[in-house]
């Protein structure tokens, strides 16, 4: 009984406690959370011209308590008026493997890097070299890279929630498609007949033609150009094929957009590697706006308009989301 | 009893601290800032020059310092030109009521989007969407002073400065993440003159500060300045969303 009463006793002290306190911090913070759609009878109107006001006219609140903090919903520039960048650690290319790996379904994957072997093509890329399908990695934005085999000697441009990495700066040229002869069609390009010397290349059930570093797929009563299949093996690569270092014992081999990496069967398709120097982009690229940097969108690729030894080149980028 | 106590002090703890809260909130501060506001929203039309500068990671040595001139104008509640050159290049927004222009003089390319019907909902909408940042725009905000109170957990009004040879009120705001001076001149206009915002949240002490001059208020700027025509040749570009 003592204990009931000790309890009753403490219950109505809490109460008459509660009952003291200025209820106003609370109720003052609820009034402010609605943000941009306050309601009118909160807001004092202090322009009378205000239709034709620059901002529609001066709001103030005439409740206006200032322990309120209201938690608007508008999102004010003061909160991301060219907050500066996150400077993040390039390490961070290198230890967040796992975030961006995929496991793309056609693919046998495996979490052995330098042992990928896909069976469905009977294929294996690589397996001296540190060539793996599994490492693209497929951001939000469906960017399909490789990781670079070397460490970014600068932070990443930060916008968006993405950090982009390269290894040369910002150098901006425009866009200009290139032709690389008259064999070449870009991606989408439409022909009745194709040369005798087309060959089949078979990739996820899907046949493609190939001839003179371009891929078709057959449509309706013609043919057309596609995006080289990633996994197709050729024994041959066109004139003008260029040749791009990726590190002491990889090379890759670049045409028409397509990225080609020697094996033991010819030349297989590879995803681009992040860091990869080209001359030339295809027909079919786009110039977008990232914040303060214009990249040309080939696909799913990202390319960094750059300058190297004096000429106008593009680099791949490594585009990764920031975590947290 | 004990518990009666330690309850007591507990509550009267909780009281105290929504007490001192209210004086978080300077009321010559929030005074200030209401009359800058009020001769803001009173204005149909003005132009000024602004000097920004930011603190930047992005290059091998840490962070850079950039700066970045803007002239900007504002007609009535629909249409904006502001024209920036500095360390980020040349290029400008052209708002006119339907839609927003972006062109970069220096890579003579451009983008235009499909904007709201209003400067304030086209600058808000921009930089929610596309992290486009307009400078000074914080001030032309209707409800800047409700939203500074809404941010910040202290407003304060430190007192008299001069900026650049002139009168100034010096503001204070202060939360968590960022501190944020405002000087206002101390004039018949109550403008803003600077704007320093210090963070404190990923990169301690990075700044962005802001140095308004050369205001014309009220000036007739004729619609057709605020018409964007690309340039024969530029490449027309998309603007990607955040």
């Amino acid at each position: 009984m003592k204990t009931v009463k000790v309890n009753s006793v403490c219950l109505i002290y809490f109460v008459a406690i509660l009952l003291l306190i200025p209820f106003s911090a609370e109720a003052q913070r609820m009034k402010h959370s609605s943000g941009n759609t306050r309601s009118s009878q909160n807001i004092t109107r202090q322009n009378t011209q205000q239709n034709k006001s620059i901002n529609g006219g001066y709001q103030k609140s005439t409740n206006r308590n200032t322990t309120t903090k209201a938690p608007t919903n508008k999102t004010s520039t003061m909160d991301t008026k060219n907050k500066p960048n996150v400077n993040t650690n390039n390490k961070d290319a290198h230890v967040s493997d796992n975030m961006n790996n995929v496991d793309r379904n056609r693919d046998n994957v495996s979490d052995n890097m330098n042992d990928v072997n896909r069976d469905r093509n009977n294929i294996n890329i690589d397996n001296s070299r540190d060539v793996n399908i599994n490492r693209d990695i497929n951001v939000d934005r469906d960017v399909y890279v490789r990781r670079p085999v070397a460490v970014y000697p600068r932070p990443p441009y930060a916008f968006g929630g993405y950090h982009y990495y390269a290894f040369h700066p910002y150098h901006y040229h425009p866009y200009h498609a290139y032709y690389w002869g008259p064999a070449y069609h870009p991606w989408g390009f439409f022909v009745a007949v194709i040369a005798v010397t087309a060959i089949v290349v078979s990739i996820d059930n899907q046949e493609y033609h190939y001839d003179e570093g371009v891929y078709y797929q057959q449509s309706g009563s013609g043919y057309t150009v596609v995006q080289a299949p990633s996994g197709a093996t050729v024994q041959t690569l066109p004139s003008g094929t260029q040749t791009i270092v990726i590190n002491e014992t990889t090379n890759n081999y670049y045409y028409g957009g397509t990225y080609y990496e020697k094996t033991d069967s010819g030349y297989t398709v590879v995803p681009p590697t992040a860091g990869s120097v080209v001359e030339n982009l295809p027909e079919g690229g786009e110039e977008v706006k990232i914040g303060d940097v214009t990249y040309v969108k080939l696909g799913e690729v990202y390319y960094q308009p750059i300058e190297k030894d004096g000429k106008n080149m593009y680099e791949v980028v490594n585009v990764e989301k920031v975590e947290g | 009893m004990k518990i009666l106590y330690y309850l007591t002090v507990v509550i009267v703890l909780i009281n105290f601290k929504a007490i001192a809260q209210e004086s978080n909130y300077d009321t010559t501060a929030i005074l200030l800032l209401d009359r800058m506001g009020e001769v803001i929203g009173d204005l149909q039309s003005c132009s000024f020059s602004v000097t920004t500068s930011i603190d930047q990671p992005g290059h091998e040595i840490g962070l850079v310092k950039y700066f970045i001139v803007h002239q900007v104008y504002f007609s009535g509640p629909d249409k904006m030109l502001i024209n920036s050159n500095g360390d980020k290049g040349h290029s400008g927004f052209w708002y006119n009521g339907k839609q927003l222009a972006y062109y970069s003089y220096s890579e003579n390319n451009y983008a235009v989007i499909e904007a709201p019907s209003t400067t304030i909902a086209t600058i808000d909408t921009a930089n929610k969407t596309y992290g486009i940042e307009f400078p000074a725009a914080d001030f032309f905000y209707p409800s800047f002073t409700d939203d500074l109170i809404g941010h910040n957990d202290q407003i304060k009004f430190i007192g008299k400065s001069k900026i650049e040879g002139k009168d100034c009120f010096h503001i204070v705001a202060k939360n968590k993440d960022l501190i944020t001076q405002i000087w206002i001149s101390d004039d018949a206009f109550f403008l803003p003159v600077k704007l320093i915002i210090t963070y404190n949240d990923k990169i301690p002490n990075t700044q962005y500060e802001a140095t308004y001059s050369d205001w014309v208020l009220n000036p007739d700027l004729p619609n057709a300045v605020f018409e964007f025509t690309p340039p024969a040749g530029a490449n027309k570009l998309r603007l990607i969303a955040k």
